[in-house]
């Protein structure tokens, strides 16, 4: 299977740029994500890997080949689309032999081949009906089995999994991270839900406005988002975020402050913010589970009130606010903690857990 | 006052409007072919005798057989033919030069049609001012009495080019409608632009296609105005088309009951045609069939 190499690719519909020079890898058989809000380029990037779209600039490599002026027949792709683009007026038969009529293949030949992939993804009993006959997961297979038939080399998927309902998407989930890692087919898999891309993706493109915001493993950009945009994307319910402060150093000690909260910073954050050089303007972000409710002042951490209770069952979800104005804060609790609303409490943070940005740059600082 | 009462307030105009115009014509000139009114207006029954005397009628073997030819000649090659290819390849085209190719075939629609008769008038004049005739006589040819040596060819020619727009447009409309990712998948999956038409493009438009192979059948069948005004149905009888002969019988020869007969038939001939298709495209295919969810 070959590796893909994208290089300051571009697309520009007129004036809409809807990719806008991104670069990035994706090794021999690997599985990466490419995860962004709608409308930020996602489809666009892989219908030009795929060939059908001609990049406005940059390049496109399958190993150590150029593909950029290859036609979509000749790259050896299979793709599943959002909406499966199964063709109605076919049976599921021909939906899934149509590659192989494409390629002129042998009948025997196509018979035993759509009988094996169906056999795979246990839809064999479907063989003769049409796409209107059958339910949303099963012609989600179906787009599937017409993908996987000709044996491709590169496995291309648009938010396959979208249309379906909250059950269903997590069994295709893990469905579908199976079959690619059983068959070692290299996938770059489009989706808009960060969960998708965490649990399936061993790298993720993480995309905003045809840009790339961040290119890492779902841990790297989870646990150390580049910017803003990749903090709040990534992670449900999102990286907490405290906006307006000041960095101030009084009697030695430093502190990020606004008029109602007051954090006192440990010293090796504190020497980056004076590298960075930014004194207004910074954010303070946490995620939910980095932080703990307690009822006295201890170590690092900030005075909140409690706002209303989310009850998970096994967690719970504490919603804070520092003062009226402010954002709202997420932290998880076990569900035996006990806080009443409205109760003044003090949210103490896991040093490792701060990130601070600059809310100019949107840039990580610390 | 009742809902219902209501409601026949605001159709009784229509309802008036539709029996005057459609339904009395229509029992008047079925009433009509079983008299032989002539220019005196007089009611006089006759029963059947109109239509045992179309069965005699020697000029009605032509008639039927230019009738079948014309019709069926101009569908095939004009107005389901020539449409579905501008179609077909004005949709592969980028969308600029499409639009581009497909105004220029509306363009007769948008001449008035006695001025687009006289237009072709004009090309077959068997002088040298006729542009055909004009081109051949700058390459030292004799001038050509082409109305009277393929008077048949002109009309098909004359009706296809402006009749081959309307379904171009529907036939695009209804290309345009299928979803871009069938065509993606398609390209992906390596299928030629042959393999692509016959097998996506055609069964996902075969409902435009009955549509416009009946419609067109049958205004062929009713049409005669641009024959009337090129050939007016000769040489001798060589373009004389059905409903150009019910149109003489009635109007020139004031034989109205034999024409309203005549018509009759006509209209008898557009049904058979109209089921005929219905059966060849397998009409009840086209109907949606229950969807059924099973796991
Ligand atoms: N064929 C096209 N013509 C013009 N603009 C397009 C076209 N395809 C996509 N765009 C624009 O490019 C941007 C990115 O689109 P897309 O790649 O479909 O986003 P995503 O798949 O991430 O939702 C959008 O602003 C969209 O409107
Ligand atoms: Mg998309």
């Amino acid at each position: 299977m070959p590796s893909i190499r994208v290089v300051n690719l571009k697309k520009y519909f007129g004036k809409v740029k809807a990719v806008d020079g991104i670069s990035f890898e994706v090794k021999d058989g690997e599985f990466v994500a490419l995860l962004g809000p709608s409308g930020c380029g996602k489809t666009t990037t892989l219908l030009m890997l795929a060939g059908i779209y001609k990049p406005t600039g940059g390049e496109i490599w399958f190993d150590d080949q150029l593909m950029n002026d290859v036609p979509p027949k000749f790259r050896e792709i299979g793709m599943v689309f959002q909406n499966y683009a199964l063709y109605p007026h076919m049976t599921i038969y021909e939906n899934i032999a149509f590659p192989l009529r494409a390629k002129k293949m042998e009948e025997g030949e196509i018979k035993k081949r759509v009988y094996d992939v169906a056999k795979k993804l246990m839809i064999e009993k479907l063989l003769d009906r049409k796409p209107g006959q059958i339910s949303g997961g099963q012609q989600q297979r179906v787009a599937l089995a017409r993908a996987l038939i000709k044996q491709p080399k590169v496995l291309l998927f648009d938010e396959p999994l979208s249309n379906l309902d909250a059950k269903l998407r997590m069994m295709m989930r893990a469905e579908i991270k199976k079959l690619q890692e059983d068959l070692g087919i290299t996938s770059v898999y489009v989706t808009h839900d960060q969960a998708e891309a965490m649990t399936m993706a061993s790298r993720i493109v993480v995309f905003n406005k045809g840009k790339i915001m961040q290119y890492g493993t779902p841990d790297e950009v989870y646990r150390n988002p580049k910017n803003l945009f990749v903090a709040t994307f990534i992670g449900n319910p999102a990286m907490n975020l405290i906006r307006n402060l000041s960095y101030i150093r009084k009697d030695g000690r430093a502190f990020l402050i606004s008029k109602s909260l007051h954090l006192e910073l440990p010293e090796d954050v504190a020497k980056k913010i004076e590298e960075a050089k930014k004194q207004e303007g910074l954010v303070l972000g946490f995620r939910p589970e980095d932080a703990e409710i307690v009822h006295e002042e201890s170590g690092l951490g900030f005075w909140a009130y409690v706002y209303v209770l989310e009850p998970l069952g096994r967690d719970l979800i504490i919603n804070l606010k520092v003062s009226e104005t402010d954002e709202l804060i997420k932290v998880f609790a076990e569900s035996g903690v006990v806080v009443d609303k409205d109760e003044k409490v003090f949210v103490k943070l896991r040093p490792e857990g701060i990130h601070v940005f600059d809310s100019e740059t949107e840039e990580l600082i610390v | 006052m009742k809902g219902k009462g209501k409601a026949w307030i605001f159709l009784t105009p229509m309802v008036v409007l539709v029996v005057m115009f459609f339904a009395i014509p229509v029992i008047l000139t079925i009433v009509l072919s079983f008299t032989n009114m002539d220019y005196t207006f007089k009611w006089n029954f006759i029963g059947l005798g109109n239509f045992k005397d179309i069965a005699t009628d020697f000029v009605i073997p032509k008639v039927l057989l230019n009738t079948l030819i014309y019709t069926f000649t101009t569908l095939a090659l004009f107005n389901v033919g020539c449409a579905l290819l501008i179609s077909l390849l004005t949709t592969s085209m980028p969308d600029r030069w499409g639009s581009f190719f497909r105004t220029l075939w509306m363009l007769p629609r948008l001449t008035p049609s006695v001025v687009y008769g006289i237009l072709w008038l004009w090309i077959f004049d068997p002088t040298e001012h006729g542009l055909v005739n004009f081109i051949r006589a700058q390459m030292g040819m004799p001038p050509q009495d082409w109305l009277h040596q393929a008077p048949m060819v002109i009309i098909i020619v004359a009706n296809g080019f402006i009749g081959a727009s309307m379904g171009m447009l529907i036939f695009t409309a209804a290309i345009k409608a299928i979803p871009t990712d069938y065509y993606r998948a398609a390209l992906i999956d390596g299928a030629s632009w042959w393999m692509i038409t016959r097998k996506i493009t055609l069964p996902l438009i075969k409902w435009q296609l009955l549509f416009v192979t009946a419609y067109q059948t049958l205004s062929l069948l009713t049409s005669f105005e641009y024959i009337l005004i090129i050939t007016n149905g000769g040489p001798t009888f060589r373009t004389e088309v059905w409903a150009l002969y019910t149109y003489h019988m009635a109007f020139s020869n004031y034989r109205f009951g034999y024409g309203a007969a005549l018509s009759v038939i006509l209209v008898i001939l557009g049904t058979v045609f109209a089921l005929l298709y219905l059966k060849m495209f397998k009409f009840e295919d086209l109907m949606q069939k229950p969807k059924v969810e099973v796991d």
